[in-house]
């Protein structure tokens, strides 16, 4: 049974992702770079901590690999017991190949997709995979180009050393001040042997990257360019590196320009690591609201009830005396009512009552639960009805019988209104009748 | 993880979702409308209970006073369990009024037995003849009568200067 397959695979779910994903804004790194604690600056061979000044000459061994022999002078610069280093690794400038590009309208994510395209046309001279670094945020700049099995060499050797290479950046960009914000062009002249590096950089931006052997420059027509070139190149300040003491004066460690920074595939998936540790943790407070969203209101039902249980047990607690004393009272009701609520007729109060408005006219009188009936003779009997049914003691007053002798003789029936032995009747009924 | 794996995942995550909002969230509604209504129930009960402290102080009072009426309604009643008993009784007060009154018996009926729920009724019948001064007498003896006699029917006519009647008595006593 494979029933389901075939529908999944309709369902576009890489479409949907890389969707999603366009929604964010271009990676940069930021959590391997935040995490750097050290710079370490290589120059003429002189490994150099740009916090500290000191350096180490790198000498590899026999049968040793430059990239090994400059961890090994790292490790020497480094104090183990600082715990695992993060480092920034400044090469020389000349060491990175780099490309002018111009594409206007074109969104950051779009140049550097098309640069990394372009990247085997751009630079033919490299057979290698390269890593690209650009700011692209202006339409037109200098993207820069690392190989990248050397960064992941080096990745490799440092971590030998116990030293996270976070990355890898172009020395001469160590002069630029990260915390200036203004778009200031600055001009650096990085030299080491026989080659000149000259950068033009706007803000965080390199605008231009000349470089060039000085041997070059020996013949006139080339020096002649050279300084045409340079020439052209305005800038509101210069700096001009050109010595091993140059680099020694930074003291402190150099914050990485993130848009020229290149990551090694190990450092890439430990920043891997990091985010989806960060979106873990994200995801986890999220769901935990969630639930707390959904389950405040039970929470808080719960809570409330807990409350209200304690304060019942407070108030059943205060009224034990009162409730005892309620039970008794019901108690004493139930036992005695039979008797006490037995209607009580009142029979000589009624027949005064009834004298007072018949003044002896009655002959005859009969009550039974409640219900009264008279016979007398009077002039009025209509009269009579009307008398006593103004009286509160009496209702459903009427006459019961036809008057005779000319009115003279009559008969009224009526209700006691104080007694009611429906109702007795109904609440105590006979359940038994003997003889 | 494969792509059918995760499309799998994801088709359970949707199918988990329907069943949330079909089935869980309807029971946890439920679940918090009866939250309510409890603590309703509760707030209700509290509310009935605090006004009970601030009466205690009448209860008190009712409950004294309703003994009070119990001790005097022991008073109404016939002593004895056996139902002919209770009858000779009730026709011995009855008889007492009479004797009291100046009313002179006719005829006495036999003794009716009743039962309702925790009493005995005893109910006497008697035709009589009466002189008119001493009906209130009679009636006001019959009144105060202890163990009580409850005057169920009365009726008189008139014959001359005398009143023929009869009347219908209950008495009350407990059973066991």
């Amino acid at each position: 049974m494979n029933l389901g397959i075939p529908l999944l695979e309709k369902i576009p779910f890489r479409e949907i992702g890389l969707k999603a994903q366009s929604l964010f804004p271009l990676g940069r790194h930021n959590e391997i770079l935040k995490r750097i604690d050290a710079s370490l600056l290589l120059y003429d061979n002189s490994l150099i901590n740009t916090a500290t000044g000191t350096l180490f000459e790198i000498v590899p061994n026999e049968d040793e690999q430059y990239a090994d022999a400059m961890a090994r002078v790292a490790r020497q610069l480094l104090p183990m017991t600082d715990g695992k280093k993060h480092v920034l690794l400044l090469l020389p400038t000349a060491d990175f190949a780099s490309t002018t590009f111009n594409m206007n309208a074109m969104s950051e994510k779009m140049v550097r997709s098309a640069l990394e395209l372009q990247s085997n046309s751009l630079i033919p001279a490299y057979d290698e995979n390269l890593l690209l670094a650009v700011n692209a945020t202006n339409p037109e700049g200098v993207a820069l180009w690392f190989n990248e099995k050397e960064a992941n060499d080096l990745f490799r050797a440092f971590e030998e050393q116990n030293i996270f290479l976070s990355a890898i950046m172009p020395r001469a960009l160590a002069m630029l001040d990260a915390d200036d914000e203004t778009d200031k062009t600055l001009l650096i002249n990085d030299e080491e042997g026989s080659n000149i590096s000259f950068l033009q950089v706007s803000g965080v931006a390199i605008r231009r990257l000349l470089t060039v052997n000085k041997t070059d420059l020996e013949q006139d027509v080339f020096a002649k360019q050279w300084d045409i070139e340079i020439n052209q190149l305005k800038g509101e300040a210069v700096k001009t590196m050109s010595s091993l003491d140059d680099w020694q004066q930074i003291r402190q460690i150099v914050t990485p320009v993130s848009e020229y920074c290149f990551h090694p595939a190990g450092a890439i998936k430990e920043e891997k690591q990091i985010s989806l540790a960060k979106k873990s943790k994200v995801g986890m407070a999220v769901t935990a609201c969630l639930v707390w969203l959904l389950f405040a209101p039970f929470i808080s039902n719960w809570l409330k009830l807990k409350d209200l249980q304690a304060e019942l047990e407070r108030v059943e607690e205060l009224t034990i005396e009162p409730r005892r004393m309620r039970a008794s009272i019901f108690d004493m009701e139930e036992e005695w009512g039979a008797l006490e609520e037995y209607p009580n007729q009142q029979v000589g109060n009624v027949l005064i009552s009834l004298n007072e408005v018949l003044q002896g006219a009655l002959s005859s009188f009969s009550i039974n639960k409640g219900v009264v009936d008279i016979s007398g003779s009077t002039d009025d009997p209509a009269y009579l009805v009307e008398l006593l049914a103004q009286r509160e003691e009496f209702y459903n007053v009427a006459q019961s019988t036809n008057t005779r002798g000319g009115g003279a003789q009559f008969g009224i029936r009526l209700n006691l209104s104080s007694t009611d032995f429906e109702t007795y009747d109904e609440k105590y009924p006979v359940v038994s009748q003997g003889r | 993880m494969k792509s059918k794996e995760k499309k799998l995942i994801g088709l359970a995550g949707i199918i988990f979702l329907v069943v949330v909002v079909v089935r869980v969230i309807p029971l946890l509604m439920d679940s918090y409308d009866k939250g309510l209504d409890e603590m309703d129930f509760l707030e209700q009960r509290i509310e009935r209970l605090r006004f009970l402290v601030e009466e205690a102080p009448f209860i008190v009072d009712e409950e004294a006073e309703k003994r009070a009426e119990v001790a005097a309604l022991e008073d109404w009643v016939f002593t004895g369990q056996d139902s002919n008993l209770i009858g000779t009784s009730v026709q011995r007060q009855l008889r007492q009024a009479v004797e009291e009154a100046q009313v002179v018996p006719r005829s006495y009926n036999t003794p009716r037995i009743a039962e309702t729920e925790g009493w005995i009724l005893v109910t006497q019948e008697m035709d009589f003849v009466i002189e008119q001064d001493n009906i209130l007498k009679f009636l006001a003896l019959l009144e105060n009568s202890r163990p009580k006699l409850h005057v169920t029917e009365f009726s008189i006519n008139r014959n001359r200067r005398q009143y023929i009647g009869s009347i219908m008595v209950t008495g009350f006593s407990k059973t066991l």
